[in-house]
């Protein structure tokens, strides 16, 4: 199908994320790569024309994250892409080992001592393109760092979309959204570190409210020998990097990590997270030494209480990279797609082990941004309150399907959701059946999925 | 100890020995009375006789050796050091009139290291031992002894780097156990000391050859196989885990430090839950520990179960001020449990003491920012961002230096003498901090191409250099003996030779005394 559908490409891809960027009920995919960057436009038939330099996104780095958000709050979808190392496929074909990983196996240097790629803001023009208002957003202040992982959320509540951008062997930045300008906050918040006032490895994020205070969380993974951290959101614009209380430190420090997701994977109400494993380095391999492995196990925590225990999700291990959330068979649990290095994708089947209800939303926003990024659900099941944000991107160069999901646990009752749109607008569907998917149009009923999709 | 019937038989000997004009008559019959005594065990019946010997003639060495003997067994150390100096001042070469030497010098100093040591004066010790082997080099109580302290010495953590007094210690330490090794080649103790020695002399490799044979020669023995397993930790992890856990298997189990190692090299192995294992049974056996460790590992730890692990965090803590990494984790640990005032309280002190601590300085930001104190908190996230921003610099130069390095490590594989040597010289002449432990390499190497330029006297001085850092690499020594002898510089050439041969990875014993 790929060929057919227009999306072939001779680019060295790295991920991708989907975004309705034309606002036609469409979704279209912008696809990061080493060297110029695509953009799929979605022509509604199942086919995609690419038109990255005609819009002003192909850019020329190596892109790896990259996350569609409504920063201005014109009702259009802006798209943020974060870069890493400037430099060329040649470059990096002809690179010598001559680092040695603890100490044992010779591996390429860097991201260290090589230069690192400025990331790009590009800002809808209302017009089908986009402009490149990068340092005029803000986002030239201070010197570039390796970028990876992008999640755009709002991590201080104020309504309007903020980034996440996970930094490899440099601080992580927070990208505060002060009215469609942006300044990095990362070390004053608390997420540019690790708890040890360590810079990582930083590679994928999840980012959500993953325990109910009101206040997002953020889960990073890094690289191997160093765990992974657990951002705990404590107050407004103020994190605690608490890995070692959440549960998942010791866990981590072993494998390499890449994708990340929050998800409910047992319908209980509470969201468990999971980890895309895989070394950096074949080499590791050669050292039995060395404890590791190429291929590692995707790891998926848990929640209990207020932290997480650990486990992993079986074989087949492989060397992973991306991770993302889809509900392929529709029967109300996800599946976790994570794509390896020179490996086939592995599909994760979710099976839900209790008989826990579900209600999943798909927001559409006729006003604004059409997949309604930006928008914030809070679900009433009863006495409980849970909420959620629509967000795009997260993860390691992956994204998504763009539904907010809620289990239940035990729960069949109907719910009450209310959608506070992101131009602050706010409505409530109540009684809403559970296990189904609904379509929340704003100014519209509720809808069973299927009747209103692409309207 | 060094065997009562040798000493008064040595006494013994210096009597029949001794020049008539020295001893009275009296002085002679009151030590031949004090001799029978000691000789049928009645020691209080030989001491008065003794003392009076030395009222008379302070200087009569076998009256001197025999009660610091008696002295040194009976663990009074400052008598029996009074007594051995006089006995080996009676025996030198300026001897006061009226001096009885001792006959057997070796021996009183043998005694006199093992009354210094029992005082504590450690160095001494090692010095007496010296002599003791000067004297007699095939006394191997003595020798053994010597490589007992030769361990203790090597054992010594120094902080203020390469002195010549720490240089000369283990140079003689390293002396003092190959010679022991040599003469008692079948026992641990000297392969051990040898380990030990090799270990403060920073040879990895000499020091794990010979922790291997101590281990070959005595399997039951915890010590040696820890020191194998410490010896081997960054050349064969494997082999250092395994020796470990023989260590454990043989009954270390009450050693901390065993403990620790157990802990690092289970992590680096990526056996986390057993590390923390390890690391907390460290903890149990000696909160100390707490300095020592990573803390992430000290934090999850503390974040446990272990109500015990905790009590003895907090008790670590009360008591010992400067126990920062356990006030540390003890604070973020409040902090994560919500007490917010006493983690603010607790972590402001830190950042007294460490004032450049980015982990303390980022937990005290947080904890300032929770009780509102945000005129502080700024304060304190301006030093973050600062000590931030060096490191980044550090960084930024560091990776620079290594460019350079790699560089001029080519031009040297290639045989470009010239380019190698600016580019080391270069390295060399703009010293980092943050990049002390490559400089050793930078001034061998340059050395290396100096001497392939022909520049002996300006090799030399490099690899002089280098030696100052790394004073027992045995490459660089013996690039330098070469260096130095084919400059004409014989003593030099020896003085690096003598080293190389001390320091050599090689541990079968010598064939010759070095």
């Amino acid at each position: 199908m790929t060929e057919k559908a227009g999306l072939r490409t001779d680019a060295w891809g790295q991920g991708a994320v989907s975004g309705d960027f034309d606002g036609d009920g469409f979704p279209d995919l912008y696809v990061t790569a080493l060297g110029p960057n695509l953009l799929f436009r979605n022509n509604g038939d199942g086919t995609f024309t690419e038109i990255a330099a005609s819009t002003g996104v192909a850019g020329n780095e190596w892109s790896i994250g990259a996350a569609f958000l409504d920063a201005d709050d014109d009702g259009l979808a802006d798209l943020f892409v974060a870069n890493y190392i400037e430099t060329t496929e040649a470059q990096i074909r002809s690179g010598e080992r001559t680092r040695r990983w603890r100490g044992r196996v010779l591996v390429l240097d860097g991201p260290r001592g090589l230069p690192p790629a400025a990331n790009r803001f590009y800002r809808a023009d209302g017009g089908g393109g986009f402009l490149d208002e990068t340092t005029v957003a803000g986002f030239a202040t201070g010197p570039p760092r390796y970028s990876m992982g992008v999640a755009a959320l709002d991590a201080d509540g104020d309504g309007d979309p903020d980034l996440f951008v996970a930094n490899d062997s440099a601080a992580n930045a927070l990208w505060r959204n002060d009215g469609g300008g942006f300044r990095d906050v990362g070390l004053l918040t608390g997420v540019a570190l690790s708890a040890d006032g360590a810079t990582q490895g930083s590679m994928g994020v999840a980012a959500a409210d993953a325990d109910g205070d009101g206040f997002p969380d953020l889960a990073v993974t890094n690289f191997a020998h160093d765990h992974y951290a657990f951002y705990r959101g404590l107050a407004t614009d103020l994190f605690l990097d608490d890995a070692v209380g959440a549960g998942i430190a010791t866990a981590t420090f072993a494998p390499l990590g890449w994708g990340a997701v929050f998800f409910d994977a047992e319908n209980d109400g509470d969201l468990d997270l999971a980890f895309a494993n895989g070394h950096l380095y074949p080499q590791v391999d050669e050292d039995p030494a060395l404890g590791e492995s190429y291929a590692q196990p995707d790891q998926l925590f848990l929640r209990e209480g207020d932290g997480y225990r650990a486990g992993t999700f079986g074989r087949p291990e492989r060397s992973s990279r991306g991770m993302a959330l889809l509900d392929l068979e529709g029967d109300g649990d996800w599946e976790v797609a994570v794509s390896n290095q020179d490996a086939a994708p592995v599909l994760w089947r979710g099976r839900t082990v209790a008989p826990g209800g579900w209600i999943r939303f798909r927001l559409v926003d006729p006003i604004g941004e059409r997949d309604g990024l930006g928008a914030r659900v809070t679900l009433t099941s009863g006495a409980a309150r849970r909420r959620a944000g629509q967000t795009s991107g997260g993860s390691y160069a992956s994204d998504s399907e763009r539904v907010l999901h809620f289990g239940l646990g035990d729960s069949d009752r109907p719910v009450s959701v209310e959608v506070r749109w992101r131009d602050g607008m706010v409505e409530t569907w109540p009684d809403l059946a559970p296990r189904r998917t609904w379509i929340l149009k704003r100014g519209a009923p509720a809808a069973p999925h299927g009747t209103l999709l692409f309207q | 100890m060094i065997a009562r019937p040798t000493v008064a038989a040595t006494t013994a000997l210096a009597l029949f020995l001794a020049p008539a004009a020295a001893q009275t008559p009296e002085i002679r019959a009151r030590m031949e009375t004090a001799l029978v005594h000691l000789a049928e065990g009645n020691e209080d019946a030989a001491v008065p006789l003794l003392l009076q010997v030395v009222d008379e003639a302070p200087f009569h060495g076998p009256a001197r050796l025999q009660l610091g003997a008696l002295a040194v067994t009976r663990s009074e150390w400052a008598v029996a050091g009074d007594h051995l100096r006089a006995a080996l001042e009676a025996t030198g070469e300026a001897t006061p009139a009226g001096a009885v030497p001792v006959q057997r010098p070796g021996l009183a100093w043998a005694l006199l290291a093992e009354a210094l040591d029992g005082e504590g004066d450690l160095e001494g010790a090692l010095e007496a031992t010296g002599e003791a082997l000067r004297f007699a080099p095939a006394f191997a109580p003595a020798l053994l002894r010597r490589s007992d302290l030769a361990r203790r010495l090597a054992g010594i953590h120094s902080s203020d780097g390469w002195t010549p007094s720490r240089i000369h210690h283990v140079e003689t330490a390293l002396e003092a156990a190959r010679e022991a090794a040599r003469l008692a080649p079948e026992r641990p103790r000297p392969w051990r000391a040898l380990s030990l020695a090799a270990t403060a002399a920073q040879v990895e490799e000499l020091a794990r050859c010979a922790a291997r044979r101590a281990t070959e020669i005595a399997p039951a023995d915890p010590a040696a196989w820890f020191l194998l397993a410490r010896a081997a930790r960054e050349s064969d992890p494997e082999e250092a885990l395994a020796a470990a856990e023989s260590a454990l298997a043989a009954g270390g189990d009450r050693d901390p430090a065993l403990w620790m190692l157990l802990g690092e090299l289970r992590a680096f192995r990526m056996d986390m839950s057993a590390a923390l294992a390890a690391y907390a049974e460290a903890l149990r056996l000696d909160p100390a520990a707490a300095g020592e460790m990573a803390s992430p590992a000290l934090d999850a730890l503390a974040a446990g179960d272990d109500e015990e692990l905790l009590v003895l965090l907090a008790e670590r803590a009360r008591r010992a001020a400067g126990a920062v990494n356990t006030r540390f984790t003890l604070a973020r640990r409040a902090l994560r449990l919500g007490r917010i005032e006493e983690a603010a309280g607790e972590l402001r002190a830190l950042a007294g003491i460490r004032p450049g601590h980015p982990a303390i300085l980022t937990a005290l930001h947080t904890a300032l920012r929770r009780t509102g104190a945000s005129g502080e908190a700024d304060r304190v996230l301006a030093r973050l961002e600062a000590v931030k921003a060096a490191e980044s610099s550090a960084w930024a130069r560091s990776n620079q230096r290594q460019q350079a390095r790699a560089e001029a490590r080519s031009a040297l594989d290639r045989g470009d003498f010239v380019a190698a040597a600016a580019a080391w010289e270069a390295l060399s002449a703009d010293p980092d901090p943050a990049d002390d432990p490559n400089r050793s390499d930078d001034f061998a190497r340059l050395g290396q191409a100096l001497a392939g330029l022909g520049r002996p006297a300006r090799a030399l001085a490099a690899f002089g250099d280098s030696l100052a850092l790394r004073p027992f690499d045995p490459e660089v020594l013996a690039a330098a003996a070469e260096v130095a002898a084919s400059a004409g510089h014989t003593e030099a050439a020896g003085r690096y030779s003598g080293r190389a041969r001390l320091a050599a990875p090689e541990c079968a014993p010598p064939s010759a005394r070095l």
